[in-house]
């Protein structure tokens, strides 16, 4: 009978063991992940009242609680491996972005000297002994030491920089010393940053455990919280939100958020930021201005400006921006205009001075080289011929008795004559340098570089001959009843001591031999007769 | 003669810039006076936070109500923040003014609070009830004793400005008293509250009125003002830690007091404002005529009253960022 009974109660026991081992098996797990920046230990230590809490709640679901580093809860998230997750604002509006969170289910409480606290802020700190820091805009171009350059406490700090009409820090004075956040602390004691921050309690608290020295620090850009009981540098975010990943059904989201809305902390808040419960979800609008502010990851990508937005935000900038552009396209112009008008002008210029040259060295009534421009020609040739070694020739020519001619005809027909002859001269003479010029009333004088006595003679004969076959009739000629020329020759190699003046009164000197050895003939030496 | 256009086109142009810069930086600001009450803090707080343009807009701290009234018949500012009953009041008076903003509407921040012993309005009669001498104690006092059938000649009054009502509450001199909140742990242990102005919703008022002959001179500086101030309102609203810590000592108060008075109070925003900002809407009309009754009761009004120009909406932002 007693082994019946022994059987049967171990039976008993059996399917006892069998039902709770089931029962075990098929409790499924919902887990929490908490970001934590310090020792997991203590985190899991201060969590663990929830945890069980949650556990005696509802037998049914094994809830874990797990504190995770920055790396571990982005890897869970995206991994799926937690179902809902606790993490600063920023951290949250990041990956809601990225991994479709739901909306924030609550927001955590915490709370100091029984108190509760609202919101969270920033400690901005420097060296106490720091003589060139001694307000928030000495910060300007200085170190600064962060524990991550994406942290939401660095966009805090960074924040406050805009709102003191600081530029933000340059990406090469961000000092990055990785979490705990007592990193930055030390960093800045040992010199290595210029600034540092941490959120605001942690100092109070590490001086209370007699790790820092509050002496030794600087607290910058204080607040004016009479109510808060932490030193703040910063302006205060509404504390961290718990939000569900996407896989989590409806039922557990509201079961949890109730839950956790109806637990208080049995702890007494003696710790800076002890956990203290959880409220109906914050507003994190301002966290969310703050991260696109400064562009921070999910916002770092160029927003969407309208035309009208430029328009109402820098109405007044535009507005003198495009009276100044007006004003420099009115320059502009009126420089493209000018500039035009002073192209014209030369080119007028240039124009008259070619005319003013013209009449300044062609004489007006035949068209030849006038008495100046033999003048400048001559001087030009001579200096040519001297430095080249060559021959110059001149010839000095007279048209025999003009005066009676210009008496007996009139001078409209004296100066068409002498038209005549000039084209005669102009004629014989082809080469670009000869230079024929009217020399002073019928005289002509031609200068003949690089020609001989021989060429000058052969030159002047021609032109007698061409004036013989032109035929002008002279009425009053006492050698010919046509026009005739007295002509004076003359060729010289000038030396280095030649002068210019002898030349010439050498050609006419011949020129008077000619004339006064009875006109018409040409003279290429005083004392010989063609 | 044409380089002595362009050069007259450009000292023109000049001329223009140098005056549009005047123009933005030379105009005297408008003179605002603010006195502390939660209601009207969210200027002071645009002003914190260098939200408001100081060329444009200066505030100036007064220490009461009655203190901003002064100021505005003396001339000494262009504006003040104030209950919509003591615009009605200076206006008769002559002081032209016209309201451009509804701050706030009190709900239940105006209360009338009575020792233990009286648990209904009705047993208010032959009691001393104390109060402020002013247009919001004597609204409180009509509608509570309208609402119990008892008239002003039912009860004694006695006059005493707010700061002094805890002192009048703890010397047992008054059986009630009309207050606004907070009011001290004192009265609020040894009293409950038989009437407050959430049984009177929008008709106690607060108000931005500025005088209407600067008005459109100071129009660059209101829209500004009113674009911060929803800005501003919009933080409030969503409980933003840091507004409350900014809040609490500017009024002496801790957070959660300003929490708790902020309940009692409704912000009507933007959508708001526009509709009702106006004479034709039959709300406004509605309570405007009451409130102007019972000030015609009291004697502060007379018998006609020119509610033409009280209220303009043109200075509400169009667009709301």
């Amino acid at each position: 009978m007693s082994t019946v009974v022994r059987l049967v109660g171990c039976a008993c026991w059996l399917l006892l063991l069998g039902g709770l081992m089931l029962s075990q098996a098929e409790a499924r797990e919902l887990r929490i992940g908490v970001l934590v920046f310090q020792n997991k230990d203590v985190a899991a230590k201060e969590w663990q009242d929830l945890n069980v809490y949650l556990n005696h709640l509802r037998p049914d679901v094994l809830f874990r609680i797990l504190p995770l580093g920055k790396d571990e809860l982005k890897r869970a998230v995206q991994d799926g491996q937690i179902d809902f997750m606790l993490a600063n604002p920023a951290v949250y509006i990041r990956y809601q972005r990225y991994h479709g969170l739901s909306s924030p289910l609550v927001t955590v409480m915490h709370c100091y000297d029984e108190k509760s606290l609202h919101g969270f802020g920033v400690s901005i700190f420097c060296r106490a002994d720091r003589a060139d820091i001694q307000c928030f805009a000495d910060l300007r171009e200085k170190r600064f030491a962060v524990p991550y350059h994406l942290s939401f406490g660095t966009a805090i700090v960074q924040h406050e920089m805009l709102l003191n009409d600081l530029p933000e820090v340059r990406p090469e004075h961000l000092v990055e010393v990785g979490f705990p956040q007592q990193n930055t602390i030390w960093a800045v004691l040992q010199g290595q940053a210029d600034f540092g921050f941490a959120r605001a309690g942690l100092l109070e608290q590490m001086a209370a455990n007699g790790k820092l020295d509050l002496d030794q620090l600087r607290i910058l850009n204080r607040q004016p919280f009479a109510d808060y009981p932490f030193l703040v540098s910063s302006h205060l975010f509404p504390e961290w939100p718990l939000a569900a990943l996407r896989h989590v059904s409806l039922d557990d989201q509201c079961w949890l958020t109730a839950a956790l809305l109806q637990w208080r902390q049995a702890d007494h808040c003696r710790r800076p930021f002890s956990l203290h419960g959880f409220r109906t979800p914050a507003d994190y609008t301002v966290v969310e201005e703050v991260m696109r502010k400064l562009r921070f990851p999910p916002f770092d990508s160029t927003p969407d400006v309208r035309t009208s937005d430029l328009w109402t935000l820098y109405r007044s900038q535009i507005l003198v921006l495009l009276v100044l552009s007006a004003a420099i396209f009115a320059l502009g112009l009126y420089l493209y205009l000018s500039r035009l008008q002073l192209n014209r002008i030369r080119r007028e210029l240039q124009s008259s001075n070619k005319k003013l040259e013209q009449l300044a060295t062609v004489d007006g009534l035949t068209g030849v080289g006038n008495r100046r421009s033999f003048d400048e020609a001559s001087k030009r040739l001579w200096a040519s011929a001297q430095r080249n070694r060559t021959l110059l020739g001149l010839l000095m020519v007279d048209i025999d008795f003009f005066k009676a001619y210009n008496d007996a005809l009139g001078h409209q027909q004296g100066d068409w004559c002498l038209q005549q002859v000039a084209q005669l001269l102009g004629r014989a003479c082809k080469r670009p340098d000869d230079l024929i010029a009217r020399y002073g009333g019928e005289e002509f004088a031609i200068l003949l570089p690089q020609a001989s006595l021989d060429d000058c003679r052969h030159i002047a004969r021609h032109i007698q001959a061409q004036l013989a076959e032109r035929a002008i009739p002279h009425p009053c000629s006492e050698v010919s009843p046509s026009v005739t020329l007295s002509i004076g020759c003359h060729s010289q190699l000038p030396g280095v001591d030649g002068q210019l003046d002898e030349f010439i009164l050498t050609a006419d000197r011949r020129l008077y031999v000619a004339k006064n050895k009875g006109r018409n003939r040409i003279c290429w030496d005083e004392r010989e007769e063609a | 003669m044409r380089v002595r256009s362009v050069l007259l086109i450009c000292f023109l142009l000049i001329i223009g810039v140098s005056l549009v810069a005047w123009n933005l930086s030379g105009r005297t600001p408008a003179r605002l006076a603010i006195h502390p009450w939660i209601g009207y803090q969210s200027l002071t707080l645009c002003e914190q936070e260098g939200l408001l343009d100081a060329r444009q807009v200066r505030l100036v701290s007064t220490a009461s109500a009655s203190e901003s009234s002064r100021m505005l018949r003396e001339g000494l500012v262009d504006g003040a923040a104030m209950t919509l009953d003591d615009v009605l009041s200076l206006r008769n008076d002559g002081v032209p003014l016209t309201v451009v903003l509804f701050f706030d509407a009190s709900a239940g921040a105006d209360l009338l609070l009575a020792r233990p012993d009286i648990s209904t309005l009705a047993q208010l009669k032959g009691r001393t009830i104390g109060m402020e001498d002013s247009t919001l104690g004597r609204l409180i006092l009509a509608e509570a004793l309208a609402q119990a059938g008892l008239t002003a000649q039912d009860v004694r009054l006695c006059y005493e400005i707010v700061f002094h009502h805890d002192e009048l509450w703890r010397q047992g001199n008054v059986d009630a008293l009309i207050t606004y909140l907070p009011v001290s742990d004192d009265i609020s242990r040894e009293s409950h509250c038989l009437f407050d102005s959430h049984q009177i919703p929008n008709m106690v008022l607060d108000v931005l009125a500025v005088r209407s002959d600067r008005l459109d001179s100071l129009r660059p500086a209101l829209e500004h003002l009113l674009e911060q101030h929803f800005y501003m309102l919009n933080r409030l609203l969503a409980d933003n830690p840091d507004t409350l810590h900014r809040l609490a000592p500017l009024l002496g108060l801790s957070v959660e007091q300003v929490q708790s008075v902020l309940t009692k109070l409704t912000f009507p925003g933007l959508e708001w404002n526009q509709n009702h900002l106006n004479t034709e809407n039959p709300e406004t009309k509605a309570n405007l005529n009451r409130l102007i009754r019972v000030m015609q009761h009291s004697a502060l009004l007379g018998q006609r009253v020119d509610t033409a120009q009280l209220l303009d909406d043109s200075f509400l932002p169009r667009t709301f960022r």
